[in-house]
């Protein structure tokens, strides 16, 4: 295999889709605790298919923080982030197209002028773009100089804790029933929230 | 089913991240696949039931 010609290593590059799934994660679950905004079942879909897209970055940290990255690595989970992000990007792009007719308010508070499914769509979009970059580029990527050990042991401990409050806070909005609510009004299990 | 998908990806990343315990790097990518498959399944009910949804 030929030298990487590039200082960008494996490693940076699933570090940046990966804190860039997990800034707009957090950015959806910290409107929904403090400001109350709580997800459709289409939120939640795409929540899944980001943390998916964590899940795939987050095996291919794992092996570089033990530094057992490897070619195959790469191209497992960076095909796995293609499939969970182009899901994820149908999925917004529903969402976007539903509330796309003039007058509509849309689901949910803007941030920065966008809906949370509209940044959706952007992201998995920037996701799949980025992975296919990876792939196509991944002889000329650093494979062995990865970032440092404290970074990619606090990603994974973030990514471990979102994923957790993930599952709490969706406990908490479906309760014990299995479908999740098209417009949600308060939380299930707790019993609070607006009527 | 919001559970379930969380609890699946939780398997998905212990199994990713342990992978040398109980094949699991071998399983993960499989286990990956079946998550991804079961929320197209639920994408495609939520989109072919749209009066559950009251946009």
């Amino acid at each position: 295999m030929p030298p990487a010609s590039t200082p960008l290593s494996h490693a940076w590059l699933s570090l940046g889709i990966f804190w860039g799934v997990t800034s707009a994660l957090t950015a959806a679950v910290g409107m929904q605790l403090w400001l109350h905004e709580l997800p459709c079942a289409l939120c939640w879909l795409q929540r899944f298919a980001m943390m998916l897209v964590m899940v795939a970055q987050l095996t291919l940290l794992g092996a570089a923080r033990h530094g057992r990255l490897s070619i195959t690595h790469v191209a497992t989970n960076h095909g796995l982030t293609i499939l969970a992000a182009a899901l994820g990007f149908a999925i917004s792009t529903r969402q976007v197209f539903l509330h796309i007719l003039p007058g509509d308010p849309g689901y949910g508070m803007p941030l920065f002028g966008l809906h949370l499914y509209t940044w959706g769509a952007i992201m998995f979009a920037s996701c799949i773009l980025a992975s296919a970059f990876a792939l196509a580029c991944h002889t000329r990527l650093q494979l062995g100089q990865g970032a440092p050990a404290a970074l990619l042991r606090v990603s994974i401990w973030a990514g471990i804790a979102l994923i957790a409050i993930n599952g709490a806070l969706v406990f908490a909005m479906q309760g014990m029933q299995w479908e999740l609510d098209g417009d949600p009004t308060h939380y299930r299990l707790l019993r609070f929230g607006s009527p | 089913m919001g559970l379930f998908l969380t609890l699946l990806i939780a398997a998905v990343l212990v199994m990713g991240l342990q992978p040398e315990h109980s094949n699991g790097g071998r399983w993960a990518p499989m286990v990956f696949l079946i998550t991804l498959i079961l929320l197209a399944v639920f994408f495609v009910q939520d989109m072919t039931t749209p009066l559950t949804l009251s946009f």
